[in-house]
């Protein structure tokens, strides 16, 4: 045999420039996501102005911010027995969906991997499972009072019940339908036992479903517990909604709505980081 | 020469649902030098890939024996290096872990598992894109990785199922210089599974060509050219010339 000249191997063609691609995170650009809700409050401002309905049942944009503010800060007291305890609320609920959230999303996890992993177990199980999935939570109210009586625990338990669904559909899912080649390259790199291919392979692959199931399940999280608060427990916003319902204040119900929609629109962008944080490899 | 990899009365037969049985390979026999590089050579569905999974220990032969170094191969391993069509790197993993994912690598220390890494990246000409992530390369940027990769879990043999079939020309004659040129310095055995005459005799010491359904090998032709080949030469074309005839009878016989 002859030998080689050693070819150029750094040459032309097929290789990309080895610097980071430009970024284009922080270009300035005109705010386009604020004209709807521009409108929106414009529009919400002028039928308040007409008088259609008495302003208690549809408030001014300026009662509401009042109100909204006052819930916070207690600085006017428009918000009356709500007046500066934003906070009460918004811990009790945050502190049902970390427990439900939490406690659904692990199992949902575990038992999702469990189940992609193992035919037999998940032919016995996932069909139980797919029964009980189409039977809204709300539907599990009347029981999760009858056994579990207000206050924390029945909210904690249709949270988790909530989220456990989509998680473990999800994972179970990932687990299941690894790309068959990347078992391949792993077994042909030495690896043989099945902890070995999960923890190399498996779990890793499964990773964008299992995110893809915990953030559906953190906006399940948050509906039910403001469907458990307007019915088993006397605290958090789902109970501040239905609280000021009662007293007919809409400006109040209107607060307790956007504080769901800020808070639950905060938590899944913590979610979206630390999946971000977690699957670097991801753009 | 010492035989590396030896299959002999390899039958392996895919039976369908319905019943239907695919004789995806038929009685073949193949023995494989130390140091050799052997072309699997024939059109699509006859059983190149079937026969070299047989070798990879991913699958079982219905009836025959397949053999490393006298060990009959019973499931995958480390001593067999695999380089796939699609690329198969861990999208997770930086190139340079990917590089240095093989149990044999994990075991050593960190220190060492690095040099080798760098020395495999250095080989197929990506040192500077050890930090990047896969879907950031190029197609052969990729495959360059997954043979190096292959390689850094030091196999004795590298088995290749066409590797450079999903290429551009371009890029794929680069990285059949670079082959050839790896072949040399390291001297592992390599059997490569090709669908191209020209590429097949470009690379291969011999070329198994088969033919399908039942897949069989139809002849293996010795090319006794020194490497690298000049596939403009008179000797090469005949050689070419030769594997065609070879491929096109198989394919009229099988019309009768
Ligand atoms: N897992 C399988 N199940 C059923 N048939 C298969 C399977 N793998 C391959 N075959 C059949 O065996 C034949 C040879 O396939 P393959 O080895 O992939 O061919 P090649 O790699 O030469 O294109 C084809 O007819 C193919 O359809
Ligand atoms: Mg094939």
């Amino acid at each position: 045999m002859s030998v080689i000249d050693k070819p150029s191997s750094g040459t032309a063609m097929d290789k990309a420039s080895p610097g980071k691609p430009p970024g284009t995170r922080f270009r300035l650009s005109f705010p386009y996501f604020l004209i709807v809700p521009v409108i929106a409050i414009v529009i919400w401002e002028t039928a308040s102005r007409l008088e259609l309905l008495p302003a208690m049942l549809f408030p001014s944009v300026g009662t509401i911010v009042t109100t909204a503010l006052d819930t916070l800060t207690g600085w006017w007291g428009t918000a009356d027995w709500y007046s500066g305890v934003w906070y009460v609320h918004a811990l009790a609920s945050a502190k049902r969906v970390i427990i439900g959230y939490f406690l659904g999303g692990v199992s949902g996890i575990v038992i999702g991997t469990i189940a992609g992993m193992f035919g037999l177990f998940h032919k016995m199980l996932d069909p139980s499972l797919q029964l009980l999935r189409p039977i809204p939570i709300v539907a599990w109210i009347p029981l999760a009072i009858a056994w579990f009586g207000i206050e924390d625990q029945p909210a904690i338990f249709l949270i988790a019940l909530g989220t456990f669904f989509p998680t473990y559909i999800n994972a179970r899912h990932g687990i299941r339908y690894v790309d068959p080649v990347l078992i391949r390259a792993a077994r042909m790199l030495g690896y043989a036992t099945s902890w070995e291919l999960f923890t190399r392979v498996v779990f890793w692959s499964a990773l964008p479903n299992i995110f893809t199931g915990l953030r559906i399940g953190l906006g399940i999280a948050w509906m039910c517990v403001v469907t458990a608060e307007m019915l088993a427990v006397k605290s958090g916003f789902g109970y501040m909604l239905w609280d000021s319902f009662n007293f007919l204040r809409a400006d109040l119900i209107i607060t307790g709505m956007i504080s769901i929609a800020v808070v639950g629109y905060a938590t899944d962008r913590l979610m979206l980081l630390l999946q971000h944080a977690v699957m670097k490899w991801e753009r | 020469m010492t035989n590396k990899l030896y299959g002999v009365d390899l039958h392996r037969t895919f039976v369908s649902e319905s019943g239907g049985a695919t004789h995806a390979i038929d009685n073949v026999t193949i023995s494989i030098g130390a140091h050799e590089f052997v072309s699997l050579l024939g059109p699509s569905g006859c059983g190149k890939t079937t026969l070299l999974n047989l070798f990879a220990g991913f699958d079982h032969p219905t009836a025959g024996h397949v053999y490393l170094d006298g060990k009959e191969i019973s499931a995958p391993g480390p001593d067999r290096g695999v380089v796939f069509q699609e690329h198969a790197l861990f999208p997770w993993l930086r190139v340079e872990d990917n590089v240095g994912a093989g149990k044999r690598l994990q075991a050593r220390p960190a220190q060492e598992r690095r040099e080798i890494v760098s020395r495999q990246l250095a080989m197929v000409g990506l040192e500077k894109f050890a930090r990047h992530y896969p879907h950031q390369l190029s197609g052969g940027m990729k495959q360059r990785v997954s043979i190096a990769r292959a390689l850094a879990n030091e196999p004795e043999v590298l088995l290749m199922d066409e590797p450079f079939a999903a290429l551009d020309a371009m890029t794929r004659s680069q990285l059949q210089s670079e082959l050839i040129r790896i072949w040399s310095e390291t001297r592992k055995t390599i059997v490569f599974v090709t669908h191209n005459i020209e590429e097949a005799v470009l690379l291969s010491d011999r070329i198994a060509v088969m033919t399908a359904r039942p897949g069989r090998i139809r002849e293996i032709i010795e090319v006794d050219l020194p490497k690298p080949r000049d596939p403009n030469s008179p000797n090469f074309n005949a050689i070419e010339r030769r594997v065609r005839e070879i491929l096109w009878e198989g394919v009229s016989s099988d019309l009768h």
